[in-house]
């Protein structure tokens, strides 16, 4: 559909008697299969269509959205009523233009097992994984989803910018009635997913049952997973790691810029380009996503931009515009480090092993303290050993004081999605000291 | 049923949608469905974003398709398609037919029990939103100055770092046919705005915020008062950076009406889904500590807390005519003196308690699985005034507006996070606090409830953000809420 695409595009541009122009298309189609009380309770798939476009004027900035790009006519009819709504604006103080042409961007390369996975093919992985839990007198309840499409980006200063997508996410939650165990997957190659080993995974978490026991609040040492992981590293990058907070004070780098702000042992790099983000290689405008080094060894050291807000204060956009009003990382890395998931648990004399939280907020932006509670697998470690389920906490900490309290670092770095779904991010297991946990829930 | 003029005026329904639908679901018939339902969906949203002086954005979109739903056999099959006129629609309904079927015979190389449908009425009918101005309508320029204008009045000092806002307006034309012999034709009229300013110094930044959002048109925006809350956000903010934090204590906490709105939305509105009681929402939305066990049985609150969910109140931004099974709007008791009342059910979850669905089955558009999805729900009103309610406190404090929020994923424990705190003593208002928070467990929380705002204190807020389900769902929702007070409850920020 490129061809066609961008046969639109030109069209359009053409058309424009804007000052600037900027079109995006986006052709998205999904399919979910969602089961529970081991069977497939919704199963769906959606094909939506977007054209985004933008113009200025004088400044003025004008913007509509359509979802049909069978008639040029009514494309340029939208094109025309952007143009008016541009037109009875006042001129924009915070726009300079739309992202000029750096470099033209190679497209991602797609796996085709991932496109072609069918209907049945995700009732036939479901099935393997519900039939698994049967066995174990379990109930499986979960998500298989794949995400394929394309999208073309142009803007009239001869940015072009188009590349297909396509992925796929798993989740399951094993339930014995009284506990859950929870794996996850993003999928990039088929051929590496491998459906029993997240299955296995969580099945195993949801069998450590025996008389779960709430713990008192206190400081504690934990064991955070991967997916717990990027769950707190997600507020740094929506409140700490965007220009526009940084820009107008309202992140911690504003005034700690060059301080070592986290363990030295950890560094944050912002690469949307490796092998294992399904993220496309360029942002909402368009723009190539660069390589941001955000902490390097512990100290604050870069900030990720959109055009806009990179011209309103004189930098270079990084390529991290997104469908948030403001920049944001795309996909996160952390290095791993070198200690086996026995080794970290050998560390542990009194602590807990957290899967992942549920509904995580940040109360207190500016430090980055975040709360939330665990779930899905909330261990306690005696002596290196698993010896017991305990109900589910409440953390209450600075996320950059987690990241400073890491005794050691995981080699099981992997890909995962934080639980609002705001980030894929690449992260180790930590173990952290002084996790302050303020309460217990009662399951 | 009202119908004022200019709504009968935005409708364009007819004669020939009522026959492409139909004979969509005359082919999902032939093909095997022993139920389908269509909705044909026009969806109009217009956004004006201001952000200090300046409009930086206005943007208007559009988009229409068809959903199909079947069930074949023992399974569930959707599927969505875009549609770019309604010439398009006799072709796409035959392909998302197709679709919806063959996604549904997957469903069935695992699934075994069969799913049982609670009976449905057969209904032919128009709904459409009252409204005074038709906000799309109204000229473009006069909706920008609006929240420019109010806006201006936030700039009162150095300290205010940035003021901005936003209105939002929203229309959905529906269309629905189903093998029940039904055909309704609906409108959904939504308009609202929100304003954000933020004032930064000593190294921190303050944020006060006000947003509503309800069924309705312009009128409801101009009642908002926007211009004479603008600068009074704008001094709060100010204040809230001298302020000293909230105490770390147990105490009495006032909750104020904005707050309690979604206090109800997350305690109580999301743990009384069914599905999600039953555990379809557990991977993501998660599920609820009042299981099917505990029907009519387990308390919930005090005997002063009644709690309904009512699709039917005027200008609520849940309110509607019908939901996406065809069920009528109707109001539903969830907590009846306390004790838990009932579920929020649809056609195929309420035979488990041998109910019949109460109407709470919404898709976020054409291109979405409907799923149970609150409307408006409300706290009724009790006795007191919130001076009354300050006035017979010794000790405690006074929260408000929400900041952040979480819960546990049964909705058991729960942590929020306010923009607006006071400190009372002897029953007055002593000082202001930042930083707030407050945490408990839901059943001990809305025990401890002992008064409640009159009506006069009562309002129905609006929330078009509730998420749920994957692909995540959008769901406009209202909460009517009055100011209550409770007892020993945690506050603060426990670090």
């Amino acid at each position: 559909m490129r061809n066609d695409l961008i046969k639109l595009a030109n069209l359009l541009l053409d058309y424009s008697k804007a000052d600037q122009t900027q079109i995006a298309f986006t052709i998205n189609e999904e399919a979910f299969s969602r089961f529970n009380e081991n069977f497939i309770h919704q199963n769906m798939m959606n094909k939506k269509i977007s054209v985004d476009i933008k113009v200025a004027i004088d400044n003025k900035l004008g913007g509509i959205t359509v979802s049909d790009i069978s008639d040029i006519e009514k494309l340029k009819n939208a094109l025309d009523k952007a143009i008016s709504i541009a037109k009875l604006q006042p001129p924009s103080k915070t726009f300079s233009n739309f992202p000029i042409l750096k470099e033209q961007i190679e497209p991602k390369r797609i796996d085709s097992d991932i496109i072609n996975f069918s209907a049945n093919d995700r009732a036939d992985t479901i099935k393997e994984v519900i039939d698994y839990a049967k066995s174990l007198s379990l109930v499986a309840n979960g998500t298989f989803s794949i995400t394929k499409g394309e999208k073309l980006i142009v803007n009239s200063h001869g940015l072009e910018s188009y590349s297909p997508y396509g992925h796929g996410f798993f989740r399951t939650i094993m339930n014995n009635g009284l506990c859950t165990g929870y794996a996850d997957e993003v999928i990039t190659k088929m051929s590496d997913f491998d459906v029993m080993y997240a299955a296995k995974w969580a099945a195993d978490k949801a069998l450590v049952c025996n008389d779960p026991i709430r713990i008192k609040p206190g400081k504690y040492t934990v064991l955070l997973e991967p997916i717990a992981v990027a769950d707190l590293l997600r507020f740094a990058g929506m409140h700490t790691f965007s220009g526009k907070a940084f820009e107008e004070s309202q992140s911690f780098f504003s005034e700690n810029l060059g301080k070592q702000v986290i363990d030295s042992r950890l560094s944050i790099i912002d690469n949307a380009h490796h092998d294992l983000s399904p993220l496309l290689p360029f942002d909402d405008e368009g723009v190539a996503r660069k390589q941001v080094e955000i902490i390097k060894n512990g100290i604050a050291n870069d900030v990720v931009y959109d055009s806009s807000t990179a011209y309103l204060y004189g930098k270079e956009p990084t390529g991290h515009a997104g469908s948030y009003n403001f920049p944001m990382p795309a996909f996160m890395m952390m290095p791993k480090g070198n200690k086996s998931r026995e080794e970290l648990l050998a560390k542990i004399d009194n602590g807990m092993i957290i899967t992942r939280f549920h509904y995580t907020s940040c109360p207190e932006p500016y430090r980055v303290v975040a709360t939330g509670t665990s779930r899905d697998g909330t261990l306690w470690v005696e002596n290196g050993k698993i010896t017991k389920r305990i109900n589910n906490v409440r953390f209450t900490q600075s996320v950059l004081d987690t990241f400073s309290n890491v005794i050691e670092i995981g080699d099981d770095l992997r890909a995962t999605r934080d639980w609002w779904s705001s980030f894929i991010s690449l992260v180790p297991s930590l173990l952290v000291n002084d996790f302050n946990i303020t309460g217990t829930t009662t399951f | 049923m009202i119908l004022t003029s200019q709504a009968q005026q935005l409708f364009s329904g007819g004669e020939k949608v009522k026959q492409e639908l139909q004979q969509g679901i005359k082919l999902a018939q032939e093909k095997g469905a022993r139920y389908a339902d269509i909705r044909f969906i026009k969806r109009n949203q217009e956004r004006i974003t201001v952000s200090g002086d300046s409009i930086t954005g206005l943007n208007q979109s559009e988009d229409q398709g068809i959903g199909v739903r079947v069930l074949y056999e023992n399974g569930w099959g959707f599927a969505g398609l875009p549609a770019g006129s309604m010439h398009e629609v006799p072709e796409l309904l035959i392909k998302a037919v197709d679709e919806a079927i063959n996604i549904a015979k997957a469903s069935n190389r695992v699934n075994t029990e069969k799913i049982e449908l609670a009976p449905a009425p057969s209904i032919e009918d128009t709904y459409h939103t009252p409204h005074k101005r038709n906000p799309f309508d109204v000229k473009v320029e006069e909706k920008g100055q609006y929240l420019l204008d109010a806006l201006a009045e936030a700039n009162i000092d150095d300290k205010i770092r940035s003021r901005s806002g936003h209105i939002r307006l929203f229309r959905d034309e529906k269309y629905f046919a189903s093998t029940e012999n039904s055909y309704i034709e609906q409108t959904l009229l939504q308009t609202g705005g929100r304003m954000n300013v933020v004032a930064t110094g000593k190294g921190q930044a303050q944020t006060r915020h006000f947003r509503d959002h309800g069924s309705g048109g312009w009128e409801l925006l101009e009642n908002m008062n926007l211009h004479s809350r603008a600068k009074i956000l704008s001094e709060e903010a100010i204040s809230l950076l001298d302020a000293p934090s909230c105490p770390t204590e147990k105490t009495t906490l006032i909750l104020g009406g904005s707050m309690v709105a979604l206090q109800l939305h997350e305690s109580c509105g999301h743990p009384t889904e069914l599905d999600r009681a039953l555990g379809s929402e557990a991977t993501y939305a998660g599920t609820s500590f009042l299981n099917p066990e505990d029907w009519r049985k387990t308390r919930y609150g005090s005997d002063i807390v009644n709690i309904d969910m009512d699709a039917t109140i005027p200008g609520g931004l849940g309110t509607y005519g019908y939901d996406d099974e065809g069920i009528p709007a109707q109001n539903t008791r969830l907590i009846k003196d306390g004790i838990f009342n009932n579920y929020t059910t649809s056609r195929d979850t309420a035979p488990r308690f041998n109910q019949e669905s109460n109407g709470a089955m919404i898709a976020d558009g054409w291109a979405n699985f409907p799923l149970i999805r609150m409307n408006n729900i409300s706290i009724r009103p009790g006795d007191f005034t919130l001076d009354e309610m300050i006035k017979d406190t010794d000790d405690g404090v006074l929260l408000d507006v929400s900041k952040s929020w979480s819960l546990d994923d049964k909705r058991m424990n729960f942590h929020f996070g306010t923009e607006l705190g006071y400190k009372i003593e002897d029953g007055e208002i002593v000082s202001m606090l930042k930083n707030n928070a407050y945490s408990d467990l839901t059943p001990h929380f809305w025990q401890s409830c002992d008064a409640i705002g009159n009506k006069d204190s009562w309002h129905v807020w609006g929330r078009p953000s509730c998420a749920k389900g994957e692909p995540v769902q959008i769901a406009n929702v209202g909460h009517g809420a009055a100011p209550i007070r409770l007892r020993d409850v945690e506050v603060g920020i426990h670090e």
